[in-house]
């Protein structure tokens, strides 16, 4: 019996909605393109619960939409509409903590492959094979685009 | 990069994300939200569908370049949506000839038009062939389709006409009475010379226009005009809504393709043949008078025939078309 729409939501919904934030560093951005990806899976839902993991099929949607600005309104809604706020810096603490994440900031000047790449492997744990799976490359570009970004965060961070 | 002995950067980095995972917003009030943009897209969906199946009828009729291209290189596109059609899989060259039968209830062939895409690609010409034409077997044109089905109101055709086919296409009438409900009607005009005006056409309206039965007072070679007029300002009127440039609106173009449209025969190289038309000229081909037969069939191009066939075979309609200005349709 194949897994309903409705059933993926319920229990999908959280994670994808961390990982869209974790990608877009912006909660409003990651809640845009969890809208604009469901709405998507739901128009081809047959071909999503067909698959070997819907879960996987899914996030990589989500990735390619991410990544991928060109295609689809997610362009012209949210690329369009203004740069996504930089990060909310929470108000208590600030200071502390905006010097703690300056690596988070850092990160939305990353290409958009690579910062993927990163949470796929720091945030969501994934092996790289499925890191692969999920850009849509070979494991030899994932290794040597996520040792690029590391390159370029460590570089930052030694130079700030 | 050892697993092992983390370098500070990637716990750094694990760090961040943790700290971050409290941003994440409630799942709840999202989930609402998709549920309605999900009846929104629906609704989209719905109309688009529908004007895919109406652009694709029109992409053997009518230049729909964009749609044309999308459909040929089929979902998910990976290359620019107005790149060039080069790389598809086998170029087709010389004249092509496709039949359209356009039915309304998927048993009768209410339309049978020829349509000729000679070899230098500068036009495409529909020969529209009488619904009541008399074919072999004592049998009208029109239920050739329900007798044996596309493949073999092809062969009918063929054998009158000794055109060699490289693919037939059959458009469901329901799809396009959706579309032109979908685009809220078209504008049908006559033309100066038949007193001129304009009239707001609907859904309603579709099957008797295009079953050429529309405005026939003078000749049935009217009602073909009307029919060709009608497609042409649909296509106009999808075009000018979007419809052919909107990436997330020619997405769904397949599917409606599949429902509203079936192509039997060779229909990469078809596709391909009406990308490479895409600016093309559409020239009306239709007979000025109607003979009927005493069993109420249809003398198909009666004197004409042969020379008309001949033209199509060698690929020499121009001359032709310029040798009997009556038959164009304008």
């Amino acid at each position: 019996m194949a897994v309903t729409y409705e059933e993926f939501a319920d229990s999908r919904l959280d994670a994808l909605l961390r990982y869209a934030v974790m990608l877009t560093g912006d909660p409003h951005t990651a809640q845009d393109l969890v809208q604009e990806t469901m709405v998507r899976v739901q128009l081809s839902w047959r071909r999503v619960a067909a698959s070997d993991s819907p879960d996987g099929y899914v996030r990589k949607i989500l990735t390619n939409q991410f990544i991928d600005l060109r295609r689809g309104s997610w362009l012209r809604r949210v690329l369009l509409r203004a740069e996504p706020d930089p990060i909310a810096a929470p108000s208590d603490h600030a200071q502390e903590s905006a010097e703690r994440d300056r690596i988070w900031g850092m990160l939305s000047r990353l290409p958009r492959r690579q910062r993927a790449a990163l949470v796929l492997r720091y945030y969501e744990d994934l092996p790289d094979q499925e890191i692969a799976d999920v850009l849509g490359c070979a494991v030899g570009t994932v290794r040597s685009s996520i040792s690029r970004a590391l390159a370029t965060l460590r570089a930052e961070l030694v130079e700030a | 990069m050892s697993p092992i002995d983390p370098s500070p950067i990637e716990e750094e980095l694990r760090a961040a994300f943790a700290r971050h995972e409290a941003e994440t917003p409630a799942a709840g009030p999202l989930r609402a939200k998709i549920d309605i943009a999900w009846v929104r897209a629906k609704r989209r969906r719905r109309a688009r569908r529908t004007a895919g199946v109406a652009a694709a009828l029109l992409v053997a009729t009518l230049p729909v370049p964009v749609l044309v291209e999308r459909w040929q290189h089929s979902a998910p596109v990976t290359s620019d949506l107005l790149g060039t059609t080069s790389n598809s899989l086998h170029t087709v060259a010389g004249p092509v000839d496709v039949l359209l039968l356009g039915s309304d209830d998927r048993t009768a062939a209410d339309t049978v038009t020829m349509v000729h895409v000679p070899a230098d690609r500068s036009r495409a010409y529909l020969v529209s062939l009488p619904g009541d034409g008399a074919v072999r077997d004592a049998a009208r044109l029109s239920t050739t389709l329900s007798t044996g089905g596309p493949k073999h109101t092809e062969r009918v055709v063929s054998d009158l006409t000794g055109v060699d086919f490289t693919a037939t296409v059959t458009v469901d009438f329901r799809a396009v009475r959706a579309v032109t409900e979908a685009v809220g009607g078209v504008q049908l005009c006559r033309p100066q010379s038949a007193g001129s005006g304009c009239r707001q056409v609907g859904p309603d309206d579709v099957t008797t226009i295009l079953r050429g039965r529309y405005g026939t007072k003078n000749s049935r070679n009217d009602g073909d005009r009307n029919a060709h007029r009608f497609l042409r300002s649909l296509a106009a009127k999808l075009v000018a809504d979007g419809a052919a440039t909107d990436p997330l609106r020619l997405d769904r173009f397949l599917d409606a393709a599949g429902s509203g449209i079936t192509i039997d025969g060779d229909a990469q190289a078809l596709l391909q043949v009406a990308g490479s038309t895409r600016s093309a000229e559409v020239v009306g081909i239709s007979a000025p008078s109607s003979h009927t037969l005493g069993d109420g069939r249809e003398q198909i191009y009666p004197g004409v025939g042969p020379g008309l066939y001949e033209a199509i075979r060698s690929d020499r309609l121009a001359e032709w078309v310029r040798a009997h200005p009556a038959y164009v349709l304008t």
